[in-house]
């Protein structure tokens, strides 16, 4: 199976298979996270990247040699296929023209180029290039060491920029496109290098520096994105001693992820940010976990005091409580009398009450008594009296009349019948000895029950007595300094509990009442909404989904990557290597002499050369899937420097010559081999000043 | 007066001859002249003799009016003549409950004043006031002080009427004689005026006694002061 072969899902059914993944979720919903961060999944489009030099221009002032100080202008023609920048002479200046290259190129100088005494000569720096078809020249003018302005020129044909004097910037056909001040030189070739080669960024989740390791042993990180400066290193290569295979750092499989940048991976760069969103997100949650774990220990450590007191008011509470005079059965004693009381006082004003009616009809009887009495002895008194005149018109009543009064017994004043009515003494006096002894019976009953009523007022009082008593003693134990102390110890006991309860939020050592209010109230602390895990698990699906597709396109090809690497690196004279297993972690798995071997433990020169084997290998495996996925341009410093067999420098230098002959590649290096005018044809050797070791 | 409407005519009219007797003013020769024969004192207005007789059907209000005059004139006589009824069950044996009228206590008297009038022991005269209102006046014949004193002599039930008449005299000679003094002290009895008219004036018994129980202990402080 090539790559080409290998399906790749479509946009919309991509968002659903990872849907899918994410329960509760729909294509849209992911689309739209996704988003969120920054993250498209687009169906990837071929790319065909291609990056050649068509002229190298430097201009400068030497300082600080031993006879050479003074002005230089080199102006380098360059183009597809392998060049080499070549003296017998070391620190001749071969580093520091490839180093000038790189900076125009990069924005930045490859520091593995770099000369550092050289680095502050350069005035002025161009390049006359392609990226991808399109003609541009690149100007970089140091007026200030390391902080140049930048110029961007395109035109029509490359040769239009060609035609240009060294520093004009109008021509036929020519414009500029972009400037940038002052150190903007990154960020512009940067911006523009991606947008020509159709490169997205690579997003790393690296540690902070300095930060430390929680107790999970998790160190605060930060997205670190590496764009067209760290893809360079699959560009610029030299006889360093970096450990790493490709690229400054083997963070975030760095190495691995340019590898298939280069080899049109669909989906690396996407993974690489969802790899880090997820990170992100995972480190979010662990800071705001981290946080609410420090806000608890903050919290405890705050409400310390606040037990340590409570502990202390307890034990001053079970203290107080031993000392304390026992006053239950003082309790008892005061309920007993104050049941005492109430009956007391019911039986007395059930008594007073009887004793009352009693009274009321006493009193009702002597009052009859006393009118019957007085009405007997008014009859007496006046009923015998002769009228004498009428007490209308007050006439004087005659004799005549009151003597018809006594024959005819009719009245001497109105003439009309007397009644029939004789006052009978017998039954008179019989009716009032009725009442007399109505009145004795009364009064009998009323004496009876004063003795009664005041036996239970008696009862009353002792009861009032008794209870004021029991009052008075359970009062005595109440005011007692123990006692006080030990209601003092116990309210202080209540109000720590309180305030504990209400600093932590738990309601456990408060009464159930209280608890539920304290808990039914919600805490500001405590208010914030349970986390939605949907953005979590949509990202851990779209890292599945994405991640299983850049693995299954990767695997494909690493074999024929690493068949080709073995290949190449052999052709460079990398002795011995007998197997080379790239794996989707970034390991390199090379095998010496049928051994496993680190590649840190192979020599600084053959891991050079293993580096130029990765790249002309992904250049070639892409090639041989139709694909120009890596730009195609390398820049070799000394790549045999430190080899000791003529024979060996011999064949790594014409593989690279051969190299620079594939199509849309160009391999430019340096070199002080005397064999390179063997391998390279003349018009292909840059040997600076005619008759001198010197490159300039 | 439920049992024997006829007694109870002959009870009200000697306790009024007996008012009278206590109450009535002493006639002096110009007035003699005017009288009835044989008229020995009076008592004018019908309003007066009714006010006057409240105090005696009433003896805790009576009582509560000396109480009264104890705080005015803080004299112990005061004090003792009202503990003699208040310490007493007389404001509850002795009392003939009135209903209060337009103008204060009030009953209807015609009937108990004919006992008196027909035997002459009272004579009735009726004139104006200067103001032109009618005006009764009630003339006590000889022959009426003569059967008064001898029912107060020889009758110890009627003799209290009179024991208590001197009393209300009294009072009535600090208020005032006219009608209008007596009806205005009356009506400084607060049960005595939130009584609703044609109802029976309640008795304030409790109340008086309670204001003796707190004027003794007054008096007790101020005296051991």
């Amino acid at each position: 199976m090539t790559l080409m072969t290998i399906p790749t899902p479509d946009e919309d059914s991509l968002y659903r298979r990872i849907a899918d993944k994410a329960p509760g979720t729909d294509a849209d919903t992911v689309r739209e996270i996704l988003a969120g961060h920054g993250i498209t999944l687009n169906t990837p489009l071929p790319s065909r990247r291609e990056l050649v030099v068509h002229r190298l221009y430097c201009e400068g002032t030497k300082t600080g040699t031993d006879d050479n100080d003074g002005t230089f202008a080199v102006d380098i023609p360059l183009g597809p296929g392998a060049w080499a920048l070549t003296s017998t002479h070391n620190s001749a200046g071969k580093s520091s023209l490839l180093w000038a290259l790189s900076y125009v190129l990069r924005g930045d100088g490859f520091g593995a180029f770099q000369r550092k005494d050289t680095i502050d000569w350069f005035t002025y720096i161009r390049a006359d290039i392609e990226v991808s078809g399109v003609p541009a020249s690149i100007r970089l003018t140091f007026d200030t060491p390391g902080k140049p302005t930048t110029r961007l020129l395109t035109a029509q044909t490359v040769e239009q920029l060609q035609a240009l004097d060294p520093h004009a910037v109008d021509g036929d056909g020519v414009r500029t496109a972009a400037t940038a001040p002052p150190g903007g030189a990154k960020d512009l070739i940067d911006r523009f290098m991606l947008e020509r080669l159709g490169l997205r960024p690579i997003s790393v989740w690296s540690a902070e520096k300095n930060a430390p390791k929680d107790a999970d042993g998790h160190r605060d990180s930060a997205e670190q994105v590496h764009g067209w400066a760290s893809y360079f290193y699959a560009v610029a290569m030299n006889n360093g001693n970096s450990n790493i295979l490709l690229g400054p750092t083997t963070t975030g499989q760095l190495p691995v992820r340019l590898m298939q940048l280069f080899l049109d991976v669909p989906y690396t760069s996407e993974l690489t940010y969802l790899t880090t969103a997820r990170k992100q997100v995972d480190q979010n949650d662990r800071r705001t976990q981290r946080r609410a774990a420090e806000d608890t220990q903050a919290r405890r450590q705050q409400t310390e005091p606040l037990r340590q007191a409570l502990a202390a008011a307890r034990e001053r509470l079970a203290a107080c409580e031993a000392r304390r005079p026992d006053h239950a059965a003082l309790l008892t004693d005061l309920q007993a009398a104050g049941h005492a009381l109430v009956t007391a006082q019911e039986h007395h004003q059930d008594t007073a009450e009887r004793h009352g009616t009693l009274r009321k009809m006493r009193l009702k009887d002597e009052r009859d008594l006393r009118r019957a009495r007085q009405s007997s002895a008014a009859r007496l008194l006046l009923g015998a009296l002769q009228p004498e005149a009428c007490p209308r018109c007050d006439h004087t009543i005659d004799d005549t009349r009151r003597a018809t009064e006594d024959t005819d017994h009719r009245c001497s004043l109105c003439t009309h019948p007397l009644a029939e009515v004789e006052v009978d003494p017998e039954a008179e006096a019989a009716r009032l000895a009725a009442l007399e002894e109505r009145l004795k019976a009364s009064t009998r009953a009323e004496t009876t029950l004063d003795a009664g009523l005041r036996t239970a007022e008696v009862h009353l009082e002792h009861a009032r007595e008794d209870y004021r008593c029991a009052a008075d003693r359970l009062e005595q134990v109440r005011t007692h300094p123990h006692t006080t102390d030990a209601e003092q110890a116990r309210r202080d006991v209540h109000h720590l509990q309180g305030a504990l309860a209400v600093a932590t939020g738990t309601a456990a050592e408060l009464p159930a009442a209280v608890g539920h209010y304290l808990t039914d109230t919600p805490d500001p602390r405590q208010s914030e909404d349970e986390p939605d895990d949907t953005e979590d698990r949509v990202l851990a699906a779209a890292a599945t989904v994405v991640g299983d597709i850049v693995a299954k396109h990767s695997r494909t090809l690493l074999p024929d990557l690493n068949t080709e690497i073995l290949r190449i690196a052999k052709a460079l004279a990398v002795d011995n290597l007998t197997d080379v297993n790239l794996s989707l972690g970034g390991q390199v798995n090379a095998q010496k002499s049928g051994k496993k071997i680190a590649f840190a433990d192979i020599s600084p020169t053959d891991r050079l050369k293993m580096r130029i084997a990765t790249v002309v290998g992904m250049i070639t495996v892409g090639r041989k899937h139709g694909i120009m996925s890596h730009p195609g341009l390398l820049l070799i410093d000394a790549p045999t420097a430190e080899e000791l067999v003529p024979e060996a420098t011999y064949q790594a230098l014409k593989t690279l010559y051969e190299t620079g002959g594939m199509p849309g590649v160009q391999v430019i290096i340096t070199s002080i081999e005397p064999v390179i005018p063997d391998i390279f044809p003349p018009h292909r050797i840059h040997t600076g000043i005619p008759e001198n070791p010197r490159m300039f | 007066m439920d049992e024997d409407s006829e007694g109870d005519r002959f009870s009200d009219a000697v306790r009024l001859l007996l008012l009278i007797a206590a109450v009535g003013e002493p006639l002096d020769e110009v007035a003699l002249r005017h009288a009835p024969e044989g008229a020995v004192a009076v008592v004018r207005s019908e309003g007066r003799l009714q006010k006057l007789d409240f105090w005696l059907r009433n003896p805790d209000y009576l009582a509560d009016e000396l109480l009264n005059d104890y705080e005015r004139v803080p004299e112990a006589i005061s004090l003792e003549l009202a503990g003699e009824i208040l310490d007493s069950d007389e404001p509850e044996i002795a009392c003939f409950p009135m209903l209060r009228y337009l103008f204060g206590a009030f009953e209807y008297i015609d009937r108990a004043m004919s006992v008196l009038v027909a035997p002459r022991l009272v004579r009735l005269t009726h004139g104006r006031t200067p103001a032109g209102k009618p005006l009764v006046s009630y003339y006590l014949t000889a022959k009426g002080r003569a059967v008064a004193d001898q029912a107060t002599a020889n009758c110890p039930e009627l003799a209290w009427f009179t024991r208590r008449a001197v009393l209300v005299r009294s009072l009535a000679e600090s208020t005032g004689h006219t009608v209008h003094a007596l009806r205005r002290r009356q009506y400084l009895q607060r049960d005595y005026a939130e009584t609703p008219l044609n109802e029976l004036i309640p008795s304030i018994a409790e109340r008086a006694r309670e204001r003796l129980a707190r004027l003794r202990a007054t008096a007790a402080t101020g005296s051991a002061a």
